[in-house]
């Protein structure tokens, strides 16, 4: 060991040579994939705040320091699949992963990036190529190893009509196929929520287009209870079965859903700690994701080190789920839904609002009050008075004054924008008219 | 040559200050990102014609000849809503504004600090059947009649349910809606200035009543 070195891993400490190796997975071309993948979709802020502090939105710039700490972890680490979009954090995650990962040799990561014309002005076959071309500039790259249609089954009832016109009028999934041979596009697939026929109908497509990988939330609340969360999902269980009988590789999102499931929620443990009482609730989660031989990668928008810590060491190696803790997180799953529940994974598609609502922030606040059953919804509850003291204040400190719920105009423009199709107004006035009613019972 | 006033070179600038916000509630259609948040622009402070004093007082007669100017009222207001009149007519006397809160029904604390008799003790059964003042809306600055937005801001917190939305086409029952006060059961609380999304003045705007009265019996609160 040289000097240099030595104060290199002062700084930065290497795994140690004989640490446990990140367990692979292999793609459609026989690609090594980590089975962690690093969503940029989480960044870090400047301010500290982000999408699981409560407060949801900020306009605060990325942490580029933490990030590239981050990135620079995964790869020592054996994390080599990063997935972004030109649509994530306000437009810039692609650029600051670019970046990020530009100091690392190209064969020691695959980059994922996406195809996100939602908007119906950006449709147009020059403005999603430019989209495309925009991508390549910004990630430093001349190919890109794994390209998605982004969300399709979005739309609501035109969910058909929205994937034609974003992806086949304009003849973009032509073109991003002749990209395909010419090899700058290594994979091509897409990502999906929401309108189950549009996936089957994509599904369909897969003879004529081989579809490299496909991405889909999955996680153990999803596995078999997706319909329950929200009525218009599919059932995880059902898209990857869907997958694995043609033999295409899953990319895994929302294995967490959005921090939801990182959430010690006792209800749920009661189920888990029986089980293995040392076990986090994100390593269970991660563990159920992975068990499954046809993912290729877990995706996990990490915000901090230790979220990425946390998670490699989960994978390194997987150590697989068996049927006894299935059947643990299958009773969990039940224990773990409840009609209050939101369904937010805290994504920030919605946001900005253009009323400054800080809606990832209120229904954060609400589901983790929920997690924690601290929800004052029983006035016979012995700690009712002490849970509504402690909900009110904490409301009012962590969120704005003039960002809460209570300043919704039910205008609707949030709506269509919601992957997981949450009646964002409506939910609004659900957590509004509930502090409205604990506010008035105070003298009770 | 055309003056400009002083009264009309403020207007001007207040509406363009609303063309502004109004561009940034438009910006939406050109939305192609995810997250962040939009900046937020506290709510700006009419001018009445008359001022509001809080419920107990039983008028502005009452209040005004028995009220110290001690302050008691202004610090224990929990909703931010009573301060020191800057009119040097009542000078150090409370009056009430609403861009930090409104006259919530449940609290009475006011009358229970005051040690002059400007405002008297109520119950919050009483407080909430008595007017103190009455809504006022502007139109001009409503987004739901300038812009056309399904605004259910003011009608949804209304804790009188005083404020009915009514759509602007008899024939479209989905049309822009508009609201209207019924003033019979407005009693004034500021709720509606107070969460009005409308810059850089509230679309609803609260004037005072010179003798407070009492709601109609048959009226009935419905909340």
């Amino acid at each position: 060991m040289n000097r240099r070195s030595f104060f290199a891993a002062l700084v930065n400490p290497q795994p140690a040579p004989d640490a446990p190796a990140m367990t692979m997975r292999t793609g459609a071309h026989g690609e090594r994939v980590s089975l962690l993948g690093y969503g940029a979709m989480r960044y870090p802020t400047v301010d500290g705040s982000h999408a699981n502090n409560f407060r949801g939105g900020s306009n605060a710039p990325i942490d580029l320091a933490l990030v590239q700490r981050q990135i620079d972890y995964c790869i020592e680490h054996g994390v080599n699949y990063f997935d972004t979009s030109p649509a994530y954090c306000r437009g810039e995650s692609e650029k600051v992963l670019g970046d990020a990962l530009a100091k690392h040799p190209r064969d020691k990561w695959f980059v994922a990036t996406k195809l996100s014309n939602f908007n119906p002005k950006v449709w147009s076959h020059e403005a999603s190529k430019k989209m495309y071309e925009t991508s390549l500039r910004l990630l430093h790259t001349d190919h890109i190893d794994f390209y998605l249609l982004h969300s399709i089954g979005g739309g609501g009832k035109d969910s058909m009509k929205v994937f034609n016109g974003r992806f086949i009028d304009n003849g973009m999934l032509d073109f991003l196929l002749k990209e395909r041979e010419a090899g700058r596009i290594r994979n091509l697939g897409f990502s999906f929520h929401g309108d189950e026929k549009v996936f089957r109908h994509a599904l369909a497509m897969h003879d004529k287009v081989h579809w490299d990988f496909i991405q889909i939330q999955l996680n153990w609340v999803d596995w078999h209870h997706a319909k329950e969360v929200n009525p218009r999902n599919v059932n995880a269980e059902t898209l990857y079965k869907l997958l694995d009988e043609r033999g295409i590789p899953a990319v895994i999102m929302e294995p967490l859903l959005g921090g939801r499931l990182a959430k010690v929620n006792e209800r749920v443990m009661r189920k888990l700690v029986p089980l293995d009482p040392a076990a986090t609730p994100a390593q269970w989660s991660f563990r159920f994701a992975g068990t499954f031989p046809r993912v290729l990668t877990v995706l996990s928008g990490m915000t901090y080190l230790e979220h990425v810590v946390d998670n490699v060491k989960t994978y390194s190696p997987l150590k697989p789920l068996g049927e006894r803790e299935f059947a643990a997180l299958e009773r969990a799953a039940a224990a773990f839904l409840s009609d209050d529940s939101i369904p937010c994974t805290a994504c920030n598609y919605c946001m900005p609002c253009p009323y400054g609502i800080d809606i990832p922030g209120i229904f954060g606040y609400w589901e983790t009050a929920l997690a924690d059953d601290a929800l004052p919804d029983d006035p016979t509850d012995p700690s009712y008075a002490e849970k509504r003291r402690r909900f009110l204040l904490g409301y009012e400190q962590f969120l704005e004054r003039l960002r809460r719920a209570e300043r919704c105009t039910g205008c609707g423009r949030c709506k269509p924008h919601c992957p997981q199709a949450i009646d964002i107004p409506a939910m609004l006035r659900k957590v509004d008219r509930f502090i409205e009613k604990l506010r008035r019972n105070g003298r009770a | 040559m055309e003056t400009v006033t002083r009264r009309g070179f403020i207007a001007s600038a207040g509406a363009g200050a609303a063309v502004c916000a109004a561009a940034g509630a438009e910006k939406e259609d050109d939305k192609l990102t995810d997250g962040g948040i939009a900046d937020v622009t506290p709510p700006g402070v009419p001018e009445r014609q008359l001022h509001v004093v809080p419920p107990g007082a039983g008028g502005h007669r009452n209040f005004s000849t028995r009220c110290v100017g001690c302050q008691l009222c202004v610090n224990a207001c929990p909703n931010n809503v009573l301060r020191p009149s800057k009119d040097p007519r009542r000078v150090f006397q409370p009056e009430m504004g609403f861009e930090n809160g409104y006259c919530r029904p449940e609290c009475t604390k006011c009358g229970e600090v005051c040690p002059a008799g400007a405002i008297r003790r109520i119950t919050p059964e009483e407080k909430k059947t008595i007017h103190v003042g009455h809504a006022v809306w502007h139109s001009e600055l409503c987004i739901a009649y300038t812009e056309g937005v399904d605004c259910s801001a003011c009608a949804e917190h209304c804790p009188a349910k005083a404020i009915v939305r009514v759509p602007m086409n008899e024939k479209d029952k989905n049309s822009p809606k508009v609201p209207v006060v019924d003033s019979m059961l407005c009693i004034g609380c500021g709720a509606c200035e107070n969460l009005c999304p409308a810059r850089p003045m509230p679309a609803m705007t609260v004037e005072g009543l010179e003798c407070h009265r009492e709601v109609r019996p048959m009226s009935g609160l419905k909340k």
